[in-house]
């Protein structure tokens, strides 16, 4: 049977030695990406997100747990990764400014993968092959092939780093916050970039975002990670009609909106309040106790499992385990 | 509008002298706060939000240029003040908060020194009288403990403290006009929420005028009276918070807004064909002309009048010109 699956995580945990603890980023999160959807992996600054795509993509190793790509076991470090698998997962990076070298030219930098991973035997097939990405972004080669990183704007640079996510025509590319430094209406260019490549390309992906109405925008499918724990997954529209984790529903509360009609979609009768705790000394029970206001004492004792609802609608809290 | 006004900004043209010539940023901007009244001022990065606020306290940058124009407060001309009025001004009667709140806390005092220092320096207030007021501002800032925070240095708080100190210290006192420069931006969206909603209620609460600057659209409109919408230096659009959002008149609010992701999933624009314009040689008449659908021969040659489409809402832009 073929595997309907592109990327199944398994109880995987990162965790990092720090002077002052150990860092519990991700602590036992399992999930799946269906083949041709993306997947909105959605939290709180500090709540494992970064942590997770850095993991999948080889980055670092998992502490514990599995990573199944197409069914084959990719938890050994990045190293040991067959080479057409660092081809077939790509990343684009949180901060375009960083990850691109200032010094080359935008040929070279999208061209760099397609040279490393023998795709082009010639500069003229580089260049040839480098024009049709940028195309792709919206960034006409003809004006942007030979400038460099530092001459061009926030949004050109994310353009860049997603042309070059693509250049190995990966199955699956993971993007962490691609627009988040960006103005709205430049983000509005690169998300539709996105969503064309996706469409074209059939691509699987992992979307990690701050921003609900975007994630609604561009995935099939919602994670909701706090402290390194997912406390809420469905199908983006179940999701929407049924937001069941006290902690989803006070993130939907506080997005701002612009329209009578979004104002209908968030919860009432829940107010932001507290903040996220430390991930060296997590909240015992469930890590959300300290802010939650339906929170018993089960909550402060017992850390709840992550159950099945309705169909592919998975929730850890107690309001909604019937033990 | 009802109620005297607080400040008037009347048509400030200000520049800044760089290595490449003189940039010439705000082409004539005005803007005006009632006593007690929120004013949102939205737009892109670089359209001379901060330009404003800080010619507003005249705290602009050494190369900067201030062309013509006037910043009437309660009266007077800022930019006619003597060395003392404006002293006074800064120091009892307007204040603001800036986007990073680390860089408005010294990382090297407490966060109490750093009080004291600000409440001695302005009130001429004894030791024991600055403490009290000092964690009275805390308290009311809503933050848990205000007695530890006074002893914490600021790394050892988090951002959203940080910034309710900031919010703290910029309503100690008897203020008549607190300025907020992206107040928000660096933090979570339930700690955005918690930060804004701590600032209306105290801005409400003290009767205070309050500019709110910022790009995220849906938090303005949720928080202010009335808005201003800035586009390349000029002001293109203001009224009532509810009509511009719901009824947007200049065709640059109205593509701006489109491109904003929904809560609902609805569809959003594809972004806003070319960019903002370069301020060494900024386009002639309407700037927005050459990003513009619906341009006309006059766009090009002059800046459009203001015209009241609805009550109390304006727009400059010549589409309104033909009736
Ligand atoms: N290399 C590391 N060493 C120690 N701690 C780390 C490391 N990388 C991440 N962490 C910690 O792990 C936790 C999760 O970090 P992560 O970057 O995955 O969060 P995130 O959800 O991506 O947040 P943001 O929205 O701010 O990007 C944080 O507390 C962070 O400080
Ligand atoms: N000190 C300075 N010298 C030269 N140009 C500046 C300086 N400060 C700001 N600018 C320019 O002025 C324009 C408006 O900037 P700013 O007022 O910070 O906009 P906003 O706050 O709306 O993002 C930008 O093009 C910016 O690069
Ligand atoms: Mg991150
Ligand atoms: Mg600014």
């Amino acid at each position: 049977m073929e595997n309907e699956y592109i990327l199944e995580i398994r109880n995987l945990k990162k965790y990092f030695p720090t002077p002052y603890g150990t860092v519990k980023a991700v602590d036992n999160i399992s999930l799946k990406v269906k083949k041709g959807t993306t997947m909105g992996l959605v939290g709180e600054s500090g709540s494992g997100k970064s942590t997770t795509g850095h993991v999948v993509v080889g980055l670092f190793p998992p502490t514990d747990g599995k990573i199944l790509f197409k069914g084959q076991d990719i938890s050994m470090p990045l190293e040991r990764r067959p080479k057409n698998l660092k081809r077939d997962i790509q990343m684009v990076f949180q901060d375009p400014a960083s990850s691109l070298n200032p010094k080359k030219i935008i040929r070279d930098i999208v061209g760099l993968p397609l040279k490393v991973h023998g795709m082009v035997s010639s500069r003229e097939e580089m260049e040839e092959k480098v024009s049709k990405l940028l195309e792709m972004v919206e960034l006409p080669p003809e004006d942007f092939l030979y400038r460099k990183p530092t001459d061009l704007g926030g949004g050109e640079k994310q353009a860049v780093s997603i042309a070059r996510a693509i250049a190995t025509n990966p199955s699956f590319v993971i993007f962490d916050e691609p627009t988040s430094a960006l103005d709205v209406s430049i983000q509005a260019k690169i998300i539709n970039a996105i969503l064309n490549i996706q469409k074209e390309f059939r691509l699987s992906s992992l979307f990690i975002t701050h921003d609900l109405s975007l994630m609604r925008n561009i995935s099939s499918y919602v994670a909701i990670m706090y402290l390194g724990k997912i406390c809420e997954m469905a199908p983006t529209e179940t999701f929407f009609q049924k937001p069941l984790h006290p902690y989803t529903q006070m993130l939907l509360s506080s997005v701002p909106v612009l329209t009578k009609e979004e104002e209908e979609l968030k919860p009432k009768g829940i107010k932001s309040v507290g903040e996220i705790g430390s991930p060296i000394n997590p909240p015992s029970g469930c890590r959300f106790h300290p802010r939650c206001p339906f929170a018993t004492e089960i909550c402060k004792k017992k850390e709840p499992k992550l159950v099945e609802v309705e169909p592919e609608h998975y929730v850890a809290c107690h309001l909604y385990s019937s033990e | 509008m009802n109620g005297e006004p607080l400040l008037e900004i009347k048509d400030l043209h200000v520049g800044y002298k760089t290595h490449m010539g003189i940039s010439h940023v705000l082409n004539g901007v005005h803007l005006t706060v009632h006593k007690g009244e929120r004013v949102g001022v939205i737009g892109e990065s670089g359209s001379g939000k901060t330009t404003t606020m800080k010619s507003i306290l005249r705290i602009l940058p050494s190369n900067a240029i201030i062309k013509k124009g006037e910043i009437v407060y309660n009266g007077k001309d800022v930019l006619k003040m003597s060395n003392e009025e404006l002293l006074t001004i800064r120091r009892k009667k307007i204040s603001m908060i800036f986007q990073d709140p680390t860089s408005a806390l010294n990382p090297l005092f407490k966060i109490g020194q750093i009080m004291l220092d600000i409440i001695k320096y302005s009130y001429n207030l004894e030791e024991k009288d600055a403490k009290e007021m000092a964690l009275k501002a805390l308290k009311e800032a809503a933050l848990p403990d205000p007695e530890r925070v006074f002893d914490s240095y600021p790394f050892q708080l988090s951002g959203g403290m940080r910034q309710r100190v900031c919010i703290a210290l910029a309503l100690i006192g008897e203020r008549e006009l607190i300025i907020a420069d992206e107040p928000t931006t660096n933090l979570d969206v339930t700690i955005k929420a918690q930060v804004l909603n701590l600032l209306t209620d105290l801005v409400k609460k003290k009767n205070v005028g309050w500019i709110f600057v910022s790009q995220a659209l849906g938090a303005v409109r949720e928080n202010v009276d009335r808005v201003y919408v800035m586009y390349a230096g000029n002001i293109i659009e203001w009224g009532p918070s509810e009509k511009v959002f719901s009824n947007p008149l200049h065709p640059y609010t109205q593509k701006l807004l489109e491109c904003v992701p929904k809560l609902t999933g609805k569809e959003f624009a594809k972004g806003i064909r070319g960019r903002i314009p370069n301020y060494f040689h900024p386009p002639s008449g309407c700037r927005f002309h050459p990003r513009c659908d619906y341009i006309m021969d006059n766009c090009k040659k002059n800046i459009p009048e203001p015209v009241e489409v609805e009550h109390e809402h304006f727009v400059s832009c010549y589409l309104y010109h033909r009736r």
